[in-house]
Formats: structure tokens, C-alpha cells, sequence
């Protein structure tokens, strides 16, 4: 499949110039996400974890915002929340303004429609029972849209090829494709439904890396000819860079910083990021990088906590980083931070 | 073997296949390569091509249905296929340790840490049980982790990843092994722990001259830790040289593509990656042909009829393609069909 | 920029790895598999010949079953063309044993529908809908699983009333629990698939979820408690019958016929005997298959 290169990458540009006319087609705002634990003893209350915390983000209509964090830090259930796998503790998701947290039924299948989603596992992600061509037209039979049994196929047929997945291979099994064939199975079966919002978890994470470049290329390809916005979620830095207009990185489910993709590289501001930054493997055998280190582990997102999130492993952290918590500020255009130090770090 | 003392661990054309119902799986299929003393092999590859089985087959470590076909892996002086199990045991775990991808299933879960690199050490050395706490202790500590005599009575599902994969890391160096496989140790960690158990090792290589046969998919860690470096495709070995000269000049087609399909930071993003099309063959399938010919933009007739011998182009720097004489008969991005 | 799959080199090319896969599929096909299992093959022929014999027991049976002739009773095997002799009446044993396993074949499959049925459907709404709808109904499970297989049954027996289709609801009543615990933890792996919350996120309703994603693939462990489940069910009958509740005489049914030659075991022997062996065959061969089943299912077998 020849690569088309479409006029259409205007509405892919940059976010950076026109957000701020734009409205936002996803709006998240304040979102919290608390999971209840059980207690340790059989007396004990019942603990609470804060996967996510007054966590506020737009996301403009062809643009990919990227998230990055590490495991634990909240990223995937952002993802899941956004499509309605996990109902929001707090807080809004406004789809063009309507807020969607709290739709059930038809309302929830008619917005559904709309958002979609590709997750990291490609195999356990489909039916093991279920061929290439039943999972993709698999949406055409929920929604009812194409009773048509040859119209169906036609349309399965032209997404397998939009998507480079060879046509022979309709009658095939999961396990019989490799995992970049899978997942560009699990691509085909969310843009049946010619969604505008596609939610990305790690799509290429378990993939090789020669699969990886063509998923990545496939989901740029199709961002420019169909207009579609992404979030797109990973903890490797290099291919979140790549793929995104923006970056989210995200700390014990908090944003720390959220700037252009380029800035990440060229700027990072928030300690956290410099770490994530320092701890990429090298790009060449001669690179020597100049790390700052964090100490210690993750802290646990289980039970309430005062302060910066990162206080605790941050070598720049103050008396006033462990009582009071730094809010996300824009401190240069498009470039927001949630440190009370991000100045003198800089230097 | 006396002509190659020097060398800590030797593999000739080893070939390791899978008898499976559908039909043999050659997935290793003539690899040799060479390890020194206290330096670093790093085999990259992508899922499928050989790589870990290579490395289980250095301690025979097969499952069921693999079988080492012919080669021959002479470590410290030993051949590894003739040795008796009794033997192997012993050099399992005390010269040679490995460590996996997983960390959380490298460690039993009913035992406590402490017990089992207790276990671990009296097994290889002669030694009180109460010199071995200390022992585990101190090695405990060696990998930064704090508290370690608190810790050797935790359970493993206490500790979280990369505390696991340091754990694993102090019971394989309790014995003070030659040689540590590691198959992709990192692969399951997070980028700033990765880092971490990186630098850990590397350390503990300098401090005891360890060697390390490290396989991974990440080019990264390659640069970062290995003076060599085997390409692997499809059970064969690609390109063969050092890392330096890998990165700086390299000859294989598939090297290329590997090396254009990573995205890096300082790319510019708005260009679309560079990319290797179609998908590796499959391995019962290959034998017949350069392996890569089906995805490689430069393959003429002689590639789907031959199987390419391993040339060395240049001292140290082995390639096998037909195409490629290390003299500038192939280039980089010079499409000639 | 090329990005799609094909491919036109030699042996690597995409016809040669398709027929990799069909080679691959047809050696990984269910009755391949079952097929080269020894015992498995050696259960199928022995249920295969009993349900032959139950399905064409008129064609096959040399004299009606209940045709009594007093002056040949206590025949012993072979005599005056009695291949297993006869019993108290006089009747032909080898014709009562061939209409005996039509009726425990039958009761023994129908008591196993019933349950499997039954307790598939409160399996899957306990097991998907969880909380308190589940916890009510497994303790009510844990309740009727308290009581041993055959007092139940028998209890069932003596409120339902004798009759064949009461048998059959009693063992099926009995099934029930173990069926729907077993199908309550299937679904519990399932619905956390991700395939699942494919599923969600795509739109689908739950009922849709349920019945075309999480039964079919819950349904393998099902089949081989099926199959295993009749071989106890045929022991249960036996032992119902056995115990005067089950089937009634005339009616032949392999329980009630070794019952019969309980009376008479030290002076003819050859009824409990062949009675008893057919009952043992049979069990076994279900066993054997269902445990060849389970291999086939296993997919840590899959090589």
C-alpha cells in the first residue's frame, strides 16, 4: 500500500498555534478515579487507592496527545475512563461538550460509537473464536448498520487493506496472525465504526521493533486521511514523542507537565520528566548521558498524601514540596508545570 | 579446545530445531559466536529469531520438543552438549546464572527471599547455614536494597518489580558465576528502574569480571552495555561485529532497517518512520533462501536460491549476504531494482 | 512506502505460508487430537457400540425384552441360544441388557441435559452479574452440594413420585449446582478478558457479551464435565434403581437388572455379573472420552 501524502495534514498540525481558538473535542476535567482495596485484617477498613487525581486535560480535534508514565502512575485508567470502562469517581468528560460520565444505555452506545479503543495485548484483545473478518464486521453487528451480508464484506475487505492486512488471510484465527497483523486487526475492528476519537494503550508496546515503525506509521497515515484525534498512551518516551503533538506525563496519577511534543526534548521542566528523559537507553554506543537519578521506588498510591507527588524521590525537594502541592501552571506558552522549582532546576 | 583457553564461551554452528506436529521449526539454524572473559555479547533480535533459544541451549534449558541438532558449546573447557546432567546441574546456577525476563516468576512465591538464596548458596558452596545468611545478606545489599536483613524475610509478591529483578541479580552473583545469561532483564521494568538494573549490572561485571551473554530487542541497551553484538534473524545470525562498529558502520540490509525503525528523541517527528514491510517467515518455512530475501528491498535471484555464508568483511565484523562484501558493493538506501 | 504483508519470494512466499497454516490447523484440529489419544479412542468405540445398541435395540435384540417363559429360568450364559443365559423369569438377558441401555443411556444423557442446561443459565447470570445475585445463588448451590448425590436423588425421588421422567429430573436437579459453580468460575476468567471490554467499548449489550463471546469460550470445560458427568450419572441411575426408586420393573434398566440378580447371586450368578460389567464399561468409556476431551482442550498441549 503506497503511502498517500494527503493535503489533509493541515488539520494534524501542530496544536501549539491554534488550540487556543479551538474548543477542545474531548475535555477532561477534574477527573478522579479512587479504587476501594480491601483491608489487610478482617476488621480493618477499607483502603483507598488514588489511581487518578484532579487529573484536567483537552484534547483538540486531529491532534494525538500523548501519555506518558510509568507503570502505576494512572495513565491506563485515564484511557479507560475516557471510554467508559471505568465510571469516574469525580469529575467531567465533556465529547464536544456533553458530559459522558454519566450515560447509560442508548445514550451510552450512541456515544460509544464515537470513541474507541486499541489495547496493548493483540491477542487477548480478540475472540480467539472469532476470524479476522467476524471480529471487524463484529461492530457492524452490534449497532445493525449493514444488514447486508456482501455490503459487510466489501466494507471488511477495504478496511483490511486500508490497514495493510493481506486479504487472504479473512478466515484466519488470532493465533494464526503475528502480533503487528493482530493488532492491525484490532485497528480495523475500531475504525469500522469511523470513530473521531481513538484511545490508544500502549498499542505497540508488545510488539518488535521493525512492526512497531509500521503500526506507528499505519496510525499516522490514517490520522491524516481521516482526520481522526488520538490519545495515545505509552510509557516509551521515544515512540510517544513521535507519535504525539503534545505530552502529558503523568506521576501517582497526577499531570506534572503537559507541553508540545519537541519541548519534552528540547525543555523538560519537571524533575520527573528529566529522569524519564536521562533513563532512555542511548541512542548510539558513543552517547554518554547525563542522568539525574531519582532515589528510591514509586511511592504508593494507596491511602491520602500531602505534597508534591514525587517529593519523596525528587533531589531538588523542599520543606514546602512535602506539605503543599504544586498545581499545573502554564509557565509558557503551551508549556504547563506542577513544580514549585521548575525555574531554578532549569538552570 | 586448548588453542581457544582464551575464550570463556564458544558456540559453533549451533542449530537447535522444534519438532512440532506441523513440521520442523528450525529456530536456530547454524550460530556460532564467541564470549571473553568479563566482556558483555549482546544478541538483538526481533520475537522469533532465535535468540533466546540460543541462549537456552548454552545450559540446556529446552523445552520438551527442541532439541540441539548439531554444534558444539564449549564453555570453561567443557562441551555442554555431552556433559551429563549431574554436571550441568552444578554449573547451573554456580558458573553460569541466568536471569529472566519475568522477575516475579524467576522467584518462588511460597518461599521467602531469604530462604531461598540460602537454598541457592549451600547448594554450590560448603559453607554454615549461618555464613550463607550472611553472605545473601551482604549481596543483598550490593544490589542497593535497603534494609536487607528486613528483606530476607519477605516474600517475593512483597517486593515490587525492579526490587524482584535485584534480588534475582544478588542470588545469581552469590556463587560468583563466570558467565550471566540474561535474557531481556529489563524487558518488563520501567524506563527509570531499567536504568537502574543496568547500571547495576555493569558494576557488579566490573567488580567480578563477570561475563554477560545479554539478549534483548532493545538497541538501547546494546549500546549501552555490550562491547559485541550479534543481529539475529530468523535462527541465523545476521551481522556480527562490534558494537562501535555496528552502529558505525553497518553492512546487513535487515541491520539497516532495524536500526531506521526505531524512533528516536531527536528525530525530527514530523517524518514517518522508516520501516522493514512485511512480517519475518515462518521458521519451519526457511532453510532454502537468504531468510530475509522476502523483505529485503535489495534481494536479486541469488538470494531466493542460496543460503549466504558468513563472510568477515572486516576484521572482527562478520556479515552474511550474498550482496554485501564490505568493500561498498551493497550501500545503504541504494535501491538498484 | 511499502507497508503491506505481500510477498513473492520462493519459499518464504505468502501461498507457501498459508499452507504452513492449514497443515498447522488440520494437526491442531480437535478430532486430529483426539485421535491420536489411545484411551480416548478406545472410550469413543465403547460409547459409540452402547449407544448403538440403545438406538437400534429393536433391530438388534434377539426376543422381546419381557417375554416370560417360567420353565427357562436361572439359564445359565450360552444355554439353548441364551448368549447370557436368562434371569428369574425366564426372560432373555442379553435383550433386557440392549433395552437396559436404552433406558440408562437415556436417562443418564437426559438427567445430564437437564442439569447442564439449568445450571449453564444460573452459572452465567451468577458468574456475570456477580455480587448479590451471585452470593445468594452459590450458597444455595453450596447448600444442595452438602447433601450426598444419591440421598438427594433419593429425597427428589420420594417427593416427585416413581417414574422415568422423575429419574431423570431427579439426577438432573442433583446436576444442577456442580454445573453452575463450574460455569460461574469459566465466566469469572472470561468476562475479565480484554476481549470483553473490547466488546464493551465497541457497544455491545451485556446479553450480547454473555451469549456470543463468553459462552463459547467458556464452553470447553463444560463439555468434558458433560461427558464425565454422564459416566456418573449411568452409576447413579444403577444405584437409584438398585435401591427400588429408580426405574420400575418390567421396564429394563441396567440398575434394576443387577438388583434382580442380587436375590440370586450365589446360585446364578450371571445376572448381577453381566449386569454389572456393562455398567462398568460404559463408565468407563465416558470417562476415557471425557478425559480425552480435556487433553484436547488443554492448551498447554497444544505441540
Amino acid at each position: 500500500m503506497s503511502e498517500t501524502t494527503t493535503t489533509a495534514a493541515a488539520t494534524a498540525a501542530p496544536a501549539e498555534t491554534a488550540s487556543n481558538a479551538r474548543q477542545p473535542i474531548l475535555s477532561i476535567k477534574h477527573l478522579c478515579k479512587d479504587f476501594k482495596l480491601r483491608g489487610d485484617g478482617l476488621f480493618e477498613k477499607p483502603k483507598v487507592l488514588h489511581a487518578l487525581s484532579d487529573v484536567s486535560l483537552d484534547v483538540y480535534e486531529g491532534e494525538t496527545l500523548g501519555i506518558i508514565g510509568e507503570s502505576g502512575c494512572g495513565k491506563s485508567t485515564l484511557g479507560r475512563c475516557i471510554v467508559q470502562l471505568h465510571r469516574a469517581t469525580s469529575g467531567q468528560i465533556l465529547y464536544n461538550g456533553q458530559d459522558i460520565t454519566g450515560l447509560t444505555g442508548a445514550d451510552l452506545k450512541t456515544m460509544r460509537k464515537n470513541i474507541q479503543m486499541i489495547f496493548q495485548d493483540s491477542y487477548s484483545s480478540l475472540d480467539p473464536r472469532f476470524t479476522a473478518a467476524r471480529a471487524i464486521e463484529e461492530p457492524l453487528r452490534i449497532y445493525n448498520l449493514v444488514p447486508d451480508k456482501a455490503k459487510r464484506e466489501q466494507i471488511v475487505f477495504d478496511l483490511m487493506k486500508e490497514v495493510g492486512l493481506d486479504v487472504q488471510h479473512v478466515e484466519r484465527y488470532p493465533h494464526e496472525f503475528s502480533g503487528g497483523q493482530r493488532q492491525r486487526i484490532n485497528v480495523a475492528r475500531a475504525l469500522v465504526l469511523d470513530p473521531k476519537i481513538i484511545v490508544c494503550d500502549e498499542p505497540v508496546s508488545a510488539l518488535d521493533v521493525s512492526v512497531q515503525a509500521q503500526v506507528l506509521n499505519l496510525f499516522r497515515r490514517l490520522q491524516r486521511d481521516r482526520g481522526l484525534t488520538y490519545v495515545f498512551i505509552s510509557h516509551d518516551l521515544s515512540v510517544i514523542k513521535h507519535i504525539s503533538d503534545r505530552i502529558a506525563i503523568m506521576y501517582l496519577g497526577r499531570v506534572v507537565e503537559l507541553c508540545p511534543a519537541h519541548r519534552v526534548y528540547e525543555n523538560p521542566m519537571h524533575p520527573y520528566t528529566k529522569a524519564l528523559l536521562s533513563a532512555v537507553p542511548p541512542e548510539s554506543p558513543f552517547q554518554k548521558t547525563e542522568e539525574l537519578k531519582l532515589s528510591g521506588e514509586i511511592a504508593s498510591p494507596v491511602g491520602d498524601m500531602v505534597g508534591c507527588p514525587l517529593a519523596g524521590r525528587c533531589p531538588f525537594a523542599t520543606d514546602r514540596c512535602r506539605t503543599e502541592r504544586p498545581s499545573l501552571e502554564e509557565v509558557e506558552p503551551q508549556h504547563h508545570v506542577a513544580c514549585f522549582r521548575y525555574h531554578e532546576i532549569a538552570q | 579446545m586448548a588453542e581457544n583457553q582464551e575464550h570463556l564461551l564458544e558456540v559453533r554452528d549451533l542449530k537447535t530445531y522444534f519438532h512440532t506436529s506441523a513440521g520442523i521449526s528450525r529456530a536456530v539454524d547454524g550460530v556460532s559466536f564467541t564470549l571473553d572473559r568479563g566482556k558483555t555479547l549482546g544478541i538483538v533480535g526481533e520475537s522469533g529469531s532465535g535468540k533466546s533459544v540460543t541462549a537456552s541451549s548454552v545450559i540446556r534449558l529446552l523445552p520438551k520438543t527442541g532439541k540441539i541438532e548439531q554444534g558444539s558449546i564449549t564453555f570453561d573447557g567443557k562441551d555442554m552438549t555431552k556433559i551429563s546432567d549431574k554436571e550441568l546441574l552444578s554449573i547451573r546456577g554456580s558458573d553460569i546464572a541466568m536471569i529472566y525476563q519475568d522477575p516475579m516468576t524467576s522467584l518462588d512465591p511460597v518461599f521467602k527471599v531469604g530462604h531461598q538464596m540460602v537454598e541457592l548458596i549451600l547448594s554450590h558452596e560448603k559453607m554454615s547455614k549461618a555464613e550463607a545468611r550472611e553472605l545473601a545478606i551482604e549481596m543483598l545489599r550490593r544490589v542497593g536494597i535497603p534494609e536487607p536483613e528486613r528483606r530476607m524475610d519477605s516474600y517475593p509478591y512483597e517486593l515490587s518489580g525492579g526490587m524482584c529483578q535485584r534480588v534475582i541479580i544478588a542470588m545469581s552473583m552469590c556463587c560468583h558465576p563466570k558467565i550471566i545469561i540474561a535474557d531481556e532483564p529489563t524487558t518488563a521494568l520501567d524506563v527509570t528502574v531499567q536504568s537502574q538494573v543496568l547500571d547495576l549490572l555493569k558494576e557488579l561485571q566490573d567488580t567480578f569480571g563477570t561475563s554477560i551473554l545479554l539478549i534483548t530487542h532493545n538497541l538501547g541497551i546494546v549500546w549501552k552495555m555490550a562491547d559485541d553484538v550479534m543481529v539475529m534473524y530468523a535462527g541465523r545470525t545476521v551481522e556480527h561485529a562490534s558494537t562501535e562498529e555496528l552502529y558505525a558502520n553497518p553492512l546487513h540490509p535487515y541491520t539497516w532497517g532495524l536500526l531506521d525503525s526505531m524512533p528516536k528523541l531527536s528525530d525530527n517527528a514530523d517524518e514517518d518512520l522508516k520501516t522493514i514491510p512485511g512480517v519475518p517467515p515462518d521458521l519451519r518455512l526457511t532453510g532454502t533462501c537468504c531468510n530475509f530475501c522476502n523483505r529485503c528491498p535489495y534481494a536479486t535471484e541469488i538470494c531466493e536460491r542460496e543460503v549466504p555464508e558468513t563472510r568477515e568483511v572486516a576484521p572482527g565484523h562478520f556479515v552474511a549476504c550474498h550482496l554485501q562484501d564490505g568493500k561498498g558493493s551493497l550501500k545503504r538506501g541504494e535501491v538498484r531494482r | 512506502m511499502a507497508e503491506h504483508t505481500s510477498q513473492t519470494h520462493g519459499a518464504l512466499s505468502v501461498e507457501a505460508q498459508i499452507e504452513m497454516v492449514k497443515r498447522e490447523r488440520r494437526a491442531n484440529s480437535a478430532w486430529h487430537k483426539l485421535s491420536r489419544n489411545k484411551m480416548a479412542v478406545v472410550g469413543l468405540v465403547i460409547v459409540a457400540i452402547m449407544v448403538f445398541m440403545a438406538v437400534f435395540a429393536p433391530l438388534i435384540s434377539p426376543q422381546d425384552p419381557n417375554y416370560v417363559d417360567m420353565t427357562k429360568a436361572f439359564l445359565p450364559p450360552g444355554a439353548e441360544g441364551h448368549v447370557f443365559g436368562t434371569d428369574n423369569y425366564g426372560r432373555d438377558l442379553l435383550s433386557r441388557i440392549i433395552y437396559g441401555a436404552r433406558i440408562s443411556i437415556f436417562v443418564a444423557v437426559g438427567g445430564t441435559v437437564f442439569g447442564a442446561v439449568a445450571g449453564v443459565l444460573i452459572g452465567l447470570v451468577a458468574g456475570f452479574f456477580g455480587g448479590i445475585v451471585d452470593s445468594v445463588i452459590m450458597r444455595i448451590a453450596d447448600g444442595l452440594m452438602s447433601f450426598p448425590f444419591v440421598l438427594l436423588a433419593l429425597i427428589l425421588m420420594t417427593i416427585l413420585g416413581q417414574g422415568t421422567f422423575n429419574v431423570i429430573l431427579a439426577i438432573g436437579i442433583g446436576n444442577v449446582p456442580y454445573f453452575a459453580r463450574l460455569v460461574r468460575g469459566q465466566v469469572h476468567i472470561v468476562k475479565n478478558e480484554e476481549y470483553c471490554n473490547a466488546e464493551r467499548v465497541l457497544g455491545a449489550s451485556p446479553a450480547r457479551i454473555l451469549f456470543t463471546h463468553i459462552l463459547p469460550n467458556a464452553i470447553s470445560p463444560i463439555i468434558v464435565y458433560f461427558t464425565l458427568n454422564v459416566a456418573s450419572a449411568i452409576i447413579s441411575e444403577a444405584a437409584l434403581s438398585f435401591l427400588g426408586m429408580g426405574i420400575q420393573p418390567p421396564t429394563a434398566s441396567w440398575g434394576n437388572i443387577l438388583s434382580g440378580g442380587r436375590t440370586c447371586l450365589r446360585t446364578s450368578p450371571h445376572i448381577a455379573t453381566v449386569s454389572g460389567i456393562f455398567i462398568l464399561l460404559t463408565v468407563l468409556g465416558f470417562n476415557l472420552l471425557g478425559d480425552g476431551i480435556r487433553d484436547v482442550f488443554d492448551p498447554k498441549q497444544k505441540q
